[in-house]
Order: structure tokens, then sequence, then C-alpha cells
């Protein structure tokens, strides 16, 4: 049981990381070469490298990114409630 | 007597739990590191405000639990809602400007929080949906899955 636990995150992480991932690619793939966006998604630290202007512009698709794969979340955790409801009986279910 | 609707539909929920868990503990440090471009460990201690406050949690749940005192589903979904409160905070208050945003400590308390009640629960549930002759099985099962994962891991020449 305790291994549906990773299993789910697995999924979910997946799931998020590629919703992300290229929706900042789609985005940034305009501002940067090509050997700059190769970068980043390899390091995050080559962020930090890029001109002062478009780093701003970068970061702040980064922060998009992660409210997307927030929204992503969000519709799990409302799943889960109803996955708990689920379980709902007339004498509660109680811990032995 | 156990229930055959639980007994089904308790992996499903754990499953869900620990799909919201697993991904903020990989995503949160990732924003402060994209985002905020904190170095790994300065991102990593950020974190550790998530990680303080689910075992909170989980202890509250356990000692909330003893002695029949709440029905464990009720902590349950009373952690869902923390999480989902967490969750649609986090998406609504930041905008484009908010690199580095402060108020994400106080997302990462709810979330962790409502995640240790619901993980604690989880666990202490199990005993009640899985029969205990069943209980064996499931402890085997977990060592067969490892031993195979790190059999094929060294075959592969590759160190874990």
């Amino acid at each position: 049981v305790i291994q549906f636990r990773f299993l789910g995150g697995a999924t979910i992480l997946s799931i998020a990381t590629a919703v992300g991932n290229s929706w900042v690619r789609h985005v940034v793939s305009d501002l940067l070469t090509t050997e700059e966006l190769q970068g980043i998604f390899r390091s995050a630290a080559t962020i930090g490298d890029l001109a002062a202007e478009t780093e701003y512009v970068v970061r702040g698709h980064f922060v998009q990114s992660f409210n997307l794969q927030m929204r992503i979340l969000l519709g799990v955790a409302v799943a889960a409630v109803f996955s708990s409801l689920l379980m709902w009986q007339k004498p509660q279910v109680k811990v032995p | 007597l156990i229930d055959v609707t639980s007994l089904t539909l308790f992996p499903s929920n754990t499953f869900l739990t620990g799909a919201v868990s697993v991904t903020c503990i990989v995503l949160i440090p990732l924003r402060y590191q994209t985002a905020a471009g904190l170095s790994p460990l300065q991102a990593g201690a950020r974190l550790i405000l998530f990680s303080v406050a689910s075992p909170i949690g989980a202890i509250l749940a356990a000692a909330a639990c003893k002695k029949n005192r709440v029905a464990p589903l009720y902590l349950m979904l009373f952690g869902e809602i923390l999480q989902i409160i967490g969750l649609v905070l986090a998406t609504t208050l930041t905008s484009t400007n908010d690199r580095d945003w402060p108020g994400l400590y106080g997302l990462q308390v709810c979330i962790g929080f409502g995640m240790g009640l619901v993980v604690g629960t989880a666990t202490l549930l199990t005993p009640a949906v899985v029969e205990r002759k069943d209980l064996g099985k499931f402890d085997c099962l977990d060592f067969m899955t490892c031993g195979a994962v790190l059999t094929y891991q060294q075959r592969r020449g590759r160190p874990l």
C-alpha cells in the first residue's frame, strides 16, 4: 500500500514536469538561442548568465509555469477528496 | 468485518495523496532555483519548513486517532481541504512579478501540515482495510520489488 504513494508521486510528478517544461520551452523559445535554451533545462544556474532583462522575463515565465503545475496538483487534490469520500461508511473505519 | 469498497478504494486514495506530496517536494525547491535564482542548497534549506510541518501533522493525526476519539476519515478530509486551500492560494496569489514570494512559506506549512494529516491517517488505516493474514504478503511483495529493482540496477553496472 505504501508503494502506491510513490507510484502516484512518480506518475503525477512526470505529468506536471512535462507540462510545465514544455510550456516554458514554448514561451521562451522566441527570446533565447537554442544553446541557451538547452542550458536552462540542463541547469537552472545558467539562467543567471543571461542578459539582465532576458533573465527577468525568463524567471517570470518560470513562476507562471510553477503556477500551472500547482493547478494540475490542485486537480489531483480535489480528486483525492472524492476518493476519500467514497470510503465513507456508516460506522466509520476505526484504527484497530 | 471489512468493507469491500474501502479495501478497493484505499490504494487509489494513497495514490492521489502521494502524488501531491512527492510533486510538492520536488517542485517547490525547483521554483526557488528557477524563479528566485537560489543555489540548490539554499532551495533545499527553504524546503525545511515543509518537511517539518508534515511530521507534525502525522503526529497530531496519530494522537487524535488514538482511542477512537476522532474517525480517521474526518482527519483525512480535513488534511485534504488544507492542501486544496494551500494550492488554490499558490495559484491565484502569485503573479509574474513575485519571483521570490515570501507567502510561499505560509503555503508550505499549510500544504505540508495537510499532507502530514493525510499520510499519517493513511498509514494508520492500513491495518484496518487489509486483513491481518494478508499483512505479511504486502511486506513480502515490497521486499520482492526492492530486490528485483536492486538486482536489475546491479546487472546494468550502475551503483545506486
